[in-house]
């Protein structure tokens, strides 16, 4: 251990010596990070060229950078204006925008960068000091067990997202058919394309997040003058720098709520496929559940926008323990990184860590630093980001669908692209509308194509035998919580009530006799 | 994201349904449609499919029983208003719809960057703005801007318009 350590405080003041380089590209990260359509991933494959010719300790720097950035950039258009920038950043728009709403952009943007950033660095300092140990959590889980956690993932969000459980089950399941057009796995059959060629590889991702939540957006917000309400846009107006000073006081007071969250993304981005939308779910979820105030959550609640900004930033370290340690990147952007990692030379695997001890634990080095010097640069823009609310929705409206119906074109570069983008929007204006929840779409239409892939390689193993789905006992376990999900909230609810109706006394008999 | 009132939600009022049996009804139909797609293919190419659909079969049951049980006991009347109201903003709301249809039908003559001039332009005189100094800067600023990110920068091949073809042919 005491060898480790001097090779990280080497490698912590190595990095530190490229400031130069992460200070740009944090800026960078949290913009890309901001614009729906862009992730981290599109950016480093735009960039792919410049960082071969990199070295690879500079690579590994800004891709880091780039990554732990853009993650955290993510959550400002969710809280500003109620569009993720990514689907890991859906569940920060359920507190995060009310917040704005009420008036709280400011203090909601610190919470959110204060619970981003320290959730990331606490991660990625824990997964220097036991990634092998973590490893093994991602090796316990097969595709029986995959399937629960999808299901339980999506049951999690239909519970926490929508008022009407059936309507957000509904929602998910809508999703998950979204995700299961394309064609399948063994036989490359069409199915449910209706006849376009351009869905044949599925629905793209991005077009269904610009649809749902930037031009249903768009379409409702020209209802009001600004975003904020009459009362909120009194408070921005008059808004101080005590306001971000507000919002620091808010995460330091829950700054247990923030470990135990990040923790939880942590635990959910070791697994293979799971990534930031699930975890920053199960981590909302989680923290309603121990919640003294869950009726608060979804109403601005400050706790409700920590635990999933803290949870997917503790993915962003969880992704890369399977890649460093096994080979298998844990998603796209993980899978980018592996690429240029190979094209240096270097084969991930358990003898890196002996072989090449720089680079196993330097990438996790560099997103540690990264996430100072990102704390340091977009803490003191906060209260300028969140100007952006008092904005006028007549010129934010068509800002949003014009600069959003371009993003929608960029990833495949298909027109067809953009015309999905226009028919989600319609989808999410009507569920929006009506009582359904986009957020529950979205994540059923991520899941529907990773549900596909283990529910077919589970019953592939056991012949077509359905019971092979509670074969295992960690498979069980996670189905007892899909139940556990369904039932508790009525149940909760139910012994809320009983206490309720006992707290209030019950009006006095009337005296026999009275006239 | 944040749910707005819906009438159906608020406890004092009578429930609405109606409004909220649009997406039930496409998932329904859109599933039937799936079904139809498989059901000549191997099982391994459908199992997946008949799990989702079912579920959608079983909620949407649930929904449409729960929902007509509401009706038949007076306990909630059938409207569509929650998808246009408020009505003042229903016409500017159908227009920006109408917009944002048109960006996607003439982006392939105009190119990306005189679809978003016409567009923004288009957009802000229809949402009220009618200063045509701050019409012109904001557009002219954003189509610029996104000429220079996604064409200049990122060399994304959007449709060539007459102004992308110009300024290749100049640079």
């Amino acid at each position: 251990m005491d060898g480790n350590l001097s090779l990280f405080v080497g490698l912590f003041g190595l990095t530190f010596g490229y400031w130069w380089l992460i200070l740009p590209t944090a800026l960078l990260g949290i913009v890309v990070g901001a614009i729906p359509g862009f992730s981290a991933q599109n950016t480093l494959i735009v960039m792919l060229p410049l960082t071969l010719v990199m070295s690879l300790e500079m690579a590994l720097i800004f891709m880091g950078t780039l990554y732990c950035a853009a993650r955290m950039g993510a959550g400002i258009p969710a809280i500003l204006i109620n569009i993720p920038g990514t689907a890991g950043a859906a569940a920060t728009v359920l507190d995060g925008y009310p917040m704005t709403v009420k008036g709280q952009a400011q203090q909601a943007l610190v919470l959110c960068f204060v619970a981003s950033a320290a959730g990331g660095l606490l991660t990625s300092i824990l997964t220097l000091f036991v990634m092998p140990y973590i490893a093994q959590i991602g090796l316990m889980l097969r595709s029986v067990e995959m399937v629960a956690i999808m299901v339980l993932g999506l049951t999690l969000i239909a519970v926490i997202a929508a008022r009407d459980l059936v309507k957000g089950l509904l929602s998910g399941f809508i999703g998950l058919l979204l995700g299961a057009i394309g064609t399948d796995n063994v036989y490359s059959a069409p199915r449910g394309t209706m006849g376009f060629l351009e869905l044949f590889d599925g629905v793209p991702l991005i077009p269904a997040l610009i649809g749902l939540f930037a031009i249903s957006e768009a379409l409702v917000m020209i209802e009001q003058r600004t975003i904020v309400s009459r009362a909120g846009r009194e408070r921005m107006i008059r808004s101080k720098w005590a306001d971000v000073r507000d919002g620091f006081a808010m995460a330091m007071q829950r700054w247990w709520h923030i470990v135990w969250t990040s923790l939880i993304g942590l635990a959910v981005g070791v697994v293979p496929g799971a990534g930031a939308g699930i975890a920053s779910f199960v981590a909302y979820q989680q923290s309603r559940l121990f919640s003294k105030t869950p009726e608060l959550y979804g109403t601005g609640h400050p706790e409700g926008l920590i635990a999933p900004e803290s949870a997917n930033n503790g993915v962003t370290s969880g992704t890369l323990v399977p890649m460093m340690t096994i080979g298998v990147p844990g998603g796209i952007t993980a899978a980018i990184m592996l690429i240029v990692i190979q094209y240096h030379g270097v084969v991930p695997g358990p003898r890196l860590f002996v072989d090449r001890p720089e680079v196993a634990y330097g990438i996790f080095v560099a997103m540690v630093v990264a996430y100072i010097f990102i704390a340091a640069t977009v803490l003191p823009m906060a209260r300028v980001m969140a100007r952006i609310t008092l904005v006028s929705t007549s010129l934010l409206a068509p800002l949003i669908i014009a600069v959003t119906l371009a993003g929608a074109f960029v990833p495949r570069q298909y027109l067809f692209d953009i015309g999905l983008a226009v028919v989600f929007g319609v989808v999410g204006y009507v569920a929006q509308r009506t009582g359904y929840h986009a957020t529950a779409i979205l994540i059923g239409i991520i899941l529907g194509p990773l549900l596909e892939q283990y529910l077919l390689r589970a019953l592939r193993i056991s012949r077509g035998d359905v019971s092979i789905l509670f074969s295992s006992a960690i498979g069980n376990v996670l189905w007892a919580l899909v139940v556990v999900s369904l039932v508790l909230p009525y149940v909760l609810e139910y012994r809320r009530k009983r206490q309720a109706r006992r707290a209030t006394p019950a009006p006095d008999p009337e005296p026999i006799g009275r006239p | 994201m944040s749910e707005r009132d819906t009438p159906s939600d608020s406890p004092s009022a009578k429930a609405t349904v109606g409004a909220d049996f649009i997406l039930p009804a496409l998932g329904v139909a859109f599933a039937t449609y799936y079904l139809y797609t498989i059901l000549d293919l191997p099982w391994e190419a459908r199992v997946n499919g008949l799990f989702i659909c079912a579920g959608i079969y079983i909620l949407a049951a649930i929904f449409f029983v729960r929902a007509f049980a509401q009706l038949a006991a007076g306990r909630a009347r059938f409207s569509l208003h929650q998808l246009v109201e408020p009505w003042t903003h229903t016409a500017r709301r159908i227009g920006l719809l109408g917009l944002t249809v048109g960006f996607l039908l003439v982006i392939p003559f105009l190119g990306l960057t005189l679809t978003i001039l016409v567009f923004m332009a288009a957009a802000l005189l229809l949402l009220g703005e009618r200063s045509w100094r701050r019409i012109a800067a904001i557009s002219l600023t954003l189509s610029a801007a996104n000429y220079l990110l996604f064409i200049a920068l990122l060399k994304t091949r959007f449709p060539q318009g007459p102004v992308e073809r110009l300024l290749a042919g100049m640079f």
